[in-house]
């Protein structure tokens, strides 16, 4: 069976692929449909539903962590997902760290919402149409004999302005967001935070398989890591996967 | 009379052997601990008298020498024959360690002096009263095999779960009086359940170890295992009562019919056993635990019913193994039913084969509301050992219609308070996404591709290249009027002079023509008009903008007037052709001096 998938990741196009595991998945074979998803990640191609599927899958077969990760990653691809924040909230109640996170400032969780309104793909075309128009409505304004439509065009261009600017700062908040390679789950079952990037150094907590980390600085092997509810500490970087 | 001289020659030779052969022996235990009390008996077969005891200074005397005799007479065939048995016994108990010799003990008999065999006693250290009894039971259990107990499997090698039986056995060679106590092993790591047998203990010849025993069961249990690997029976142990002969080193013809006898307490404890539990192979889905060879039917009756009438759904599992610890499926039920704990009844049979026989278990359901409902049992999975497979047993699913219910039922729901709240049944993740995804090579976005940078670029070019063209044009058409404007009073010119050559050929028609043109033309090219936009109000519009005077637009207008009229009205109704092309130089020439 094992080789047949494999063959057949070989042989077959990432869709047709995708798609035998999705029947693996309603047969509930979900080791083999592990392998399809893998297989077409493995052939260079990635998209929100195939993480979602895969972590739907790795949570079937009681792999917790791999569960949230792919979710985390399908939420990355596609934020405000509202299935993959579901299962992720599932799969986030199984693991065994309980952190109290510091609460966002309003306005943060606001423009994150807006934001999370369209994948990054959508305000790009977005912005794009946008600053077309701008460009039209100026030339509109510039190049109409009737005083009619100049009269118009002045406020619509105005508006239009503010529009494409709005659209562009989420565009590049979607942008830095996606790309953001600062975030990442705890691998290993438990792990022991130190104060500083030395095994010798103080043990400052523990966090165990599963949790969310925000790395913020590198030093060798070593990454500062910030947990939810503000501590931070040292950790070896093969205790984690980056989101 | 021949026979009688035999029997009377008999007699005498049995007289003079028991008077020849008087054995006088000691008998003690070989080993004894310090503090423990043991008993020397000295025995004779025969009357005596002066009894002298040897010195017995290493040991405490307890008490003694107590005496006893015992005799034995009988009849065979009618002849009688007599033995005595005399005891002197006294209890001691040892000093201190060391191996001491018991001196022989001597005493007259007949008139002869006889002397017992010496002994040799070691004492080891002894601790406490308890546990030298234990090892004086270890010993007199271990030099012993014509009494033993063993725990007997019924197979050393079974599936977790499979049924065995152990048996408890007795074997003896010698007089079973009594029992004292049992301490039966708990079968640490099994599920026991105890067979019933006979509380008489029969015994039945048995041959063991190459020895013919009787031998008994004193206890039957079937077990169950309930985990894998090497698992070790706790020995049993029993404390008991035997006859045991009195020791005697004379081989007396007399003593094989008259044995003395004396009532030991023993302890015997059995070998340990070994039992070889092997895992079951990877179960299937719906495996309970269940081992043996089960049947299972399942029923719901009535399948018709009203609501708030009840249901019950019955599973009778039938066959033989671990049937006790076998579960019934449990079935989902609609959350619109009521269920109740199933009631299980046991008819079972315990015996040496296993457990056998059925259990029935009852579920009650009350159906709350009416609709058509499909009750799923999840399979029954069993292991059978004999075929060392998991076996599946399918039961169909129950169709249950339930009607509304009559009247009285209602009046429990009053329509509108019959809402019910959603409640959530359980939690688990959201499906998969089946749809066709839209794949991208990983880290690839579209804002990021060259594409879409582009796509801004040539917008933007494309806006730049529309203003700049735009500008040109228009400048360029400026550019056109002008020169226009620069030749408008010498095309008049040319125009005019063209007309004049005209009217001296008397071509009135094509003179009012040429003077027309020569006025359009002029008005079109110093006006800066378009000609697809010419006509008379754009340009009397564009000569008020000049700031021409109204005489000159009256004479402007009535020139044009009177060219038109002219050419389409009889000849010499209106100007001649000579007034109207002066009038016609004349507009031109105040034009030229007052249009820039």
């Amino acid at each position: 069976m094992l080789i047949s998938v494999f063959s057949f990741a070989k042989a077959g196009q990432p869709d047709s692929i995708f798609t035998r595991g999705n029947q693996f998945y309603a047969n509930k074979e979900y080791n083999n449909a592990i392998l399809c998803y893998e297989a077409v990640l493995k052939s260079g191609m990635e998209s929100h539903e195939l993480y979602y599927n895969l972590a739907n899958a790795y949570f079937k077969t009681g792999e917790n962590t791999k569960a949230i990760l792919f979710y985390e990653k399908s939420l990355r691809l596609k934020p405000g997902s509202e299935d993959a924040l579901y299962n992720l909230s599932i799969a986030n109640s199984r693991i065994t760290d309980k952190i109290e996170s510091i609460p966002e400032l309003f306005f943060i969780t606001w423009f994150k919402n807006a934001r999370n309104i369209f994948a990054l793909n959508t305000w790009s075309v977005l912005s794009l149409s946008l600053f077309v128009s701008l460009l039209s409505l100026v030339l509109l304004f510039l190049l109409t004999p009737s005083h009619f439509l100049r009269r118009i065009s002045l406020p619509l261009t105005f508006v239009n302005t503010l529009l494409f600017v709005v659209a562009l700062i989420f565009t590049f908040s979607s942008y830095l967001s996606r790309t953001d390679q600062s975030n990442a789950i705890i691998t290993v079952p438990s792990v022991i935070v130190k104060s500083s990037p030395d095994q010798s150094a103080t043990d400052l907590f523990v966090i165990h398989e599963g949790t969310k980390v925000k790395i913020r600085e590198t030093f060798d092997d070593w990454c500062e890591i910030q947990i939810s509810d503000g501590n931070r500490g040292w950790l070896l970087k093969d205790s984690f996967d980056i989101i | 009379m021949k026979h009688i001289a035999l029997y009377m020659v008999l007699l005498w030779i049995s007289f003079t052997a028991s008077a020849q052969d008087v054995s006088f022996t000691a008998s003690a235990p070989s080993s004894v601990l310090t503090g423990q009390q043991f008993r020397l008996v000295y025995t004779v077969n025969a009357q005596g008298s002066g009894f002298k005891a040897p010195d017995l200074s290493d040991f405490n005397i307890l008490a003694g020498p107590s005496t006893s005799s015992s005799s034995n007479i009988s009849f065979i065939n009618g002849q009688m024959s007599q033995s005595f048995s005399y005891s002197y016994t006294y209890i001691l108990q040892a000093k201190s360690e060391g191996s001491y010799t018991i001196q022989p003990a001597s005493i007259t008999v007949d008139g002869k002096k006889i002397t017992s065999n010496p002994l040799t006693i070691n004492v080891g250290k002894g601790q406490q009263q308890a546990q030298q009894q234990q090892q004086q039971a270890q010993q007199s259990s271990g030099s012993d095999d014509d009494l033993l107990v063993r725990i007997i499997l019924s197979k050393e090698k079974v599936y977790q779960g499979e049924q065995l039986v152990a048996t408890i056995k007795i074997y003896t060679r010698v007089n079973l009086v009594g029992f004292e106590e049992f301490k039966f092993p708990t079968y640490k790591g099994f599920w026991a359940e105890e067979v019933e047998i006979p509380n008489q203990i029969q015994l039945q010849q048995e041959n063991f170890n190459g020895k013919v025993y009787n031998a008994g069961v004193l206890k039957k249990t079937l077990l169950f295992p309930q985990k894998s690997g090497e698992i070790t029976i706790e020995p049993f142990e029993m404390k008991l009562m035997v006859q045991e002969r009195v020791q005697q080193s004379s081989r007396n013809f007399w003593d094989s019919f008259f044995n003395t006898y004396q009532t030991v307490s023993k302890r015997l404890v059995s070998p340990p056993v070994k039992v070889t539990v092997l895992p079951l192979p990877s179960a299937p889905d719906g495996f309970n635990g269940a081992v043996g060879n089960f049947t299972l039917s399942g029923t719901a009756t009535p399948l018709q019913l009203k609501s708030n009438e009840s249901l019950s759904i019955i599973y009778k599992l039938s066959g033989t193994g671990n049937l006790r610890l076998a579960e019934f499926p449990k079935p989902k039920f609609p959350p619109q039913f009521e269920a109740y704990d199933p009631k299980v009844t046991d008819q079972v049979k315990v015996s040496a084969n296993g457990i056998s026989g059925s259990r029935i278990s009852e579920q009650l359901l009350i159906p709350r509301s009416a609709g058509k409902f499909t009750i799923t049992s999840p399979d029954f999975v069993f292991f059978n050992p004999t075929s060392r497979k998991y076996e599946t047993i399918h039961i169909e699913p129950f169709e249950i219609n339930v009607e509304k219910g009559n009247g009285d039922s209602s009046v429990a729901f009053v329509s509108g308070f019959n809402k019910e709240d959603l409640t959530l049944l359980g939690s688990d993740i959201r499906f998969i996404k089946t749809q066709s995804p839209e794949m991208t090579p990983v880290g690839w976005s579209l804002f990021k591709s060259p594409l879409y940078a582009g796509s801004y670029i040539l917008a933007f070019l494309a806006f730049v290249t529309v203003v700049i063209s735009r500008r040109n044009y228009i400048r360029r058409n400026a550019d056109m009027m002008m020169v226009r404007n620069r030749r408008a009073g010498k095309e008049a010119a040319r125009r005019l002079s063209q007309a004049r050559k005209l009217m001296q050929k008397q071509l009135n028609d094509s003179f009012y023509e040429e003077v027309l043109k020569a006025l359009w033309g002029y008005y079109a090219d110093k006006l800066k008009i378009p000609v697809s936009q010419l006509n008379r109000e754009i340009i009397v519009s564009k000569l008020k903008d000049q700031n021409i005077d109204e005489n000159m637009l009256t004479d402007i207008n009535q020139v044009i007037d009177e060219c038109e009229l002219s050419r389409y009205a009889p000849a010499g109704s209106y100007a001649s052709p000579p007034e109207l092309y002066q009038k016609a130089v004349n507009v031109i020439n105040e034009s030229e001096k007052k249009i820039k």
